[in-house]
């Protein structure tokens, strides 16, 4: 059975997508994923995410945004000035067709409401619209410091780091999705209709570690950078390569790294002593990988089931990486200028697979196939 | 070699049922270790969900800390005390509103007792390795037998196909494989690490959000289905455009600390009260760098040239770190984050634990919700981000003690008598104590 086949789990729903934000925009695109008939709805100027980077480098497509290609991959677009009133006029009948709606904060949810009483309404801002922070601005590193876990990020001795791109945003953006199917499965229960909302800064701050139970339990904090963690980063001819060393795997990783030696050097014979010299020993392993293949020195470490992984960079994860090649991740969408790429699904599906992904819409493009 | 403990069994108690919540009524079974599994599990739990974590008592959940190595830290009051991994802050943050049910399932009669539950259970999630299920006899086809419509969500880390398929994993190794730790670091070109094992969190927004997507469907057509969610390929999507820049142009991103060659200021400044205070300020806009300048009281940059535009503030970072600075390490970070909001900046405090116990905004949305814990006391613990009007969840109770639940699955669940719950507990096949 193919993609194309197959109905996908939320073949039955439709959902308007009026977030104008990477958190909304995601969420919307994973209903796509997998089966609802998504309508991006657009301002006459385009989703302000066509103008957020990075941007395309083909000639004469330099102002096309991939992460609006990343984002709105399988929906449709109709625009909408929801400032004129032919403008809300349309956007009223499209809510009267809708199952679910993704909004700002802010939105007149009462007047889709009205159109709509069936319409599942989701909120998806950086603060939510009440209390003590919803006029302040959001971003990624906003998000990140308030988070608890930037100030963790980094090494000891320098700054904190926010990371990179828009992961809160993302991972708001899977919330906001899980928050969407949960309040359709009441609905469809018990015919419960129901507003809905998810924070990205209380999102955010749901993916730290642990530490404020932590403080809690006992008044501590940890260092940046986790030191203390057994995590030895080292370099290789090809780039750098990353071991966790659990304590029942310290022998058949000193073999796997061609070092017994190390097993049995007094200076690393216990767990407390190897994290006393943590360092010397990190030298150690330095020493005996700097000439060799990082793929060669993890796949010896995994062939004895030590936890071991190459850190690759975005360029060596294309559809000619070997592992994601063998699995068949990368994914071609037919356009006007030939295939592009698009990454693959994020989970698997047996029965109700992933719908294989459709070029997003140019502004005010309905879909090419499918709808209802 | 561990010795018999002396310890007597754990107390036996009843969950406490969610009532009206999207997934009250259904049950997932649990065979997860860690971070990534048992939270997938616990936002489940916290949905509705009576989420039954099985854990052997000897084979602990890794996140128990029950290590020969004590790592105070990890413990109220620093104290491991008599059951210490009833008491490991990790664990006990993961698993609020679940089930502990320690079964081993390689003991006597051990899969005989997996099989019940699985019949009365609605979904099953695991985090282990690919083949973990077919080792120990539970294939898919074999799970179905019990359970026809059975959701099976399992999150291996690199997929249950590929070269990697067997590779051993965790959180901050992900990272590495999906792309995220090389475009982190400092511009020295050493890669650092995306925040404390952050692939975890994201594994389990994706595993829990895959379950509900079967779930859904399974509510609709009464069919069950297998999801395999690998960990790593679902995480890149979450740097999805830069991964698809690089496939198109051959290029990397640039790494400069918290930099950005499209914005400027978009960094962290020293604040006032310590060595390790900071706040972040990101300008995007020309309405933010006006008003970050007017707000730090040096309305001249505003006009000087070496800032007029984007471009030149981004060449000109030194500089410009050097005049906001001033400003911000007069001044405690709360507050500086707050004049800088007011007049329209994007600026937050960095916060360390404490700032997140006391924020008021997530005060406001209970973020940090007081649970009494029977071996580790009343304390906060963190929450979820999922706000329903009319089903609104917040945690029930506090993580499970080991075993807590085995006498209420056995008899309630799946109606053992006394004498065969007895005699499961003789052989050891269910035992809530682990070896000294």
């Amino acid at each position: 059975m193919t993609e194309k086949e197959t109905p996908g789990a939320l073949g039955f729903i439709r959902v308007l997508d009026l977030s104008e934000s990477v958190a909304g925009q995601y969420c919307c695109r994973m209903l796509a994923d997998y089966g609802a008939d998504v309508i991006l709805v657009e301002p006459p100027s385009g989703s302000a995410v066509r103008r957020l980077g990075p941007f395309r480098e083909a000639k004469g497509a330099e102002d096309e945004s991939l992460l609006f290609y990343h984002l709105n991959l399988g929906k449709s677009s109709v625009v909408v000035d929801q400032k004129s009133d032919p403008g809300r006029g349309l956007l009223d009948d499209l809510a009267r067709t809708a199952d679910v709606a993704v909004v700002p904060a802010g939105f007149d949810r009462a007047s889709l409401r009205k159109a709509n009483p069936d319409c599942i309404i989701n909120t998806v801002s950086p603060f939510g619209e009440d209390g003590p922070m919803k006029d302040w601005r959001g971003t990624e590193m906003i998000y990140q410091a308030m988070s608890g876990s930037m100030i963790h990020n980094g090494r000891n001795e320098r700054p904190p780091l926010y990371g990179v791109g828009h992961r809160a945003s993302y991972c708001a953006g899977i919330a906001a999705y899980s928050t969407i199917l949960s309040a359709l499965m009441v609905r469809e229960r018990t015919g419960v209709v129901q507003d809905v909302a998810v924070d990205i800064a209380h999102t955010a701050a749901s993916m730290t570690y642990p530490f404020a139970l932590q403080y809690s339990y006992n008044g501590t904090f940890e260092e940046r950078g986790m030191r203390g963690q057994p995590l030895v980063e080292v370099t290789t001819t090809d780039g750098w390569i990353a071991i966790w060393i659990r304590a029942n795997q310290f022998g058949p990783m000193c073999e796997a790294l061609g070092a017994p030696e190390l097993a049995t050097d007094p200076r690393f014979a216990t767990d407390a002593e190897r994290k006393e010299n943590f360092p010397a020993f990190i030298a150690e392993v330095q020493k005996r990988v700097a000439d060799r293949k990082g793929g060669d020195v993890v796949g010896d470490l995994q062939a004895r089931r030590v936890v071991a992984a190459c850190c690759f960079k975005p360029t060596q994860l294309g559809p000619d990486a070997a592992h994601l090649k063998a699995r068949e991740f990368w994914q071609t969408v037919p356009t006007a200028e030939g295939p592009r790429l698009a990454l693959g699904p994020q989970f698997r599906m047996s029965r109700t697979p992933r719908r294989a992904p459709q070029a997003p819409p140019a502004i005010g493009e309905a879909r090419r196939s499918g709808g209802r | 070699m561990r010795e018999k403990s002396k310890l007597a069994p754990a107390r036996q108690t009843r969950p406490v049922p969610s009532k009206g919540l999207p997934l009250s009524g259904f049950r997932i079974t649990e065979l997860t270790t860690a971070w990534a599994g048992p939270m997938a599990g616990r936002i489940l739990a916290c949905l509705g969900a009576e989420v039954v974590h099985i854990e052997p008592a000897n084979n602990l959940d890794s996140w128990r800390s029950y290590t020969p190595l004590l790592l105070p830290k990890r413990y109220p009051d620093q104290q491991g005390g008599e059951r210490r991994y009833n008491r490991a802050a990790l664990f006990n943050s993961q698993n609020t509103d679940k089930v502990s049910f320690s079964l081993d399932l390689k003991a006597a009669g051990g899969k005989e007792t997996f099989r019940a539950l699985i019949a009365k259970s609605d979904g099953l999630i695991t985090n282990f390795t690919p083949g973990m299920l077919s080792r120990l006899g539970f294939s898919n086809e074999e799970l179905w037998k019990s359970k026809p419509d059975l959701c099976i969500v399992e999150m291996p880390a690199y997929g249950n196909s590929g070269l990697m398929r067997t590779w051993t994993a965790l959180g901050p190794t992900m990272e590495q494989v999906a792309g995220m730790t090389a475009i982190i670091g400092y511009g020295d070109g050493r890669p650092v690490s995306t925040g404390p094992a952050y692939l975890d969190p994201i594994g389990a927004f994706n595993g829990s959000a895959a379950m509900l997507t079967a779930l859904l469907h399974r509510q609709r057509s009464g069919e069950g289905q297998h999801v395999e969610m690998p960990q790593v390929e679902a995480a890149m999507q979450l740097i999805g455009e830069h991964l698809i820049y690089a496939a198109e142009t051959g290029k990397n991103p640039l790494v400069n600390g918290n930099r950005l060659a499209d914005a400027a200021p978009h960094d962290v400044f020293p604040a006032a009260g310590g060595a390790d205070e900071w706040i972040a300020i990101d300008v995007t806009t020309e309405d933010e760098w006006a008003a970050l300048c007017r707000a730090i009281g040096k309305e001249e940059m505003a006009s000087d040239p070496r800032f007029a535009t984007v471009a030149e503030r981004c060449k000109h970072q030194d500089e410009l770190a050097e005049a906001i600075a001033a400003w911000t390490c007069t001044l405690d970070k709360h507050d500086a984050a707050q004049r800088l909001q007011t007049a329209g900046v994007p600026a937050a405090a960095v916060y360390k634990a404490d700032d997140t116990l006391a924020c008021a905004y997530l005060n406001m949305r209970q973020f940090s919700l007081p649970l009494e814990h029977p071996e580790a006391g009343r304390h906060p613990h963190q929450g979820l981000p999922y706000r329903f009007e009319k089903t609104p969840v917040r945690h029930r109770h506090a993580a499970p003690c080991l075993g807590e639940h085995n006498h209420y699955i056995l008899r309630e669940v799946l109606g053992r008598s006394d004498a065969e719950i007895a005699e499961l507990e003789r052989i050891g096949t269910i035992r809530s104590v682990p070896d000294a």
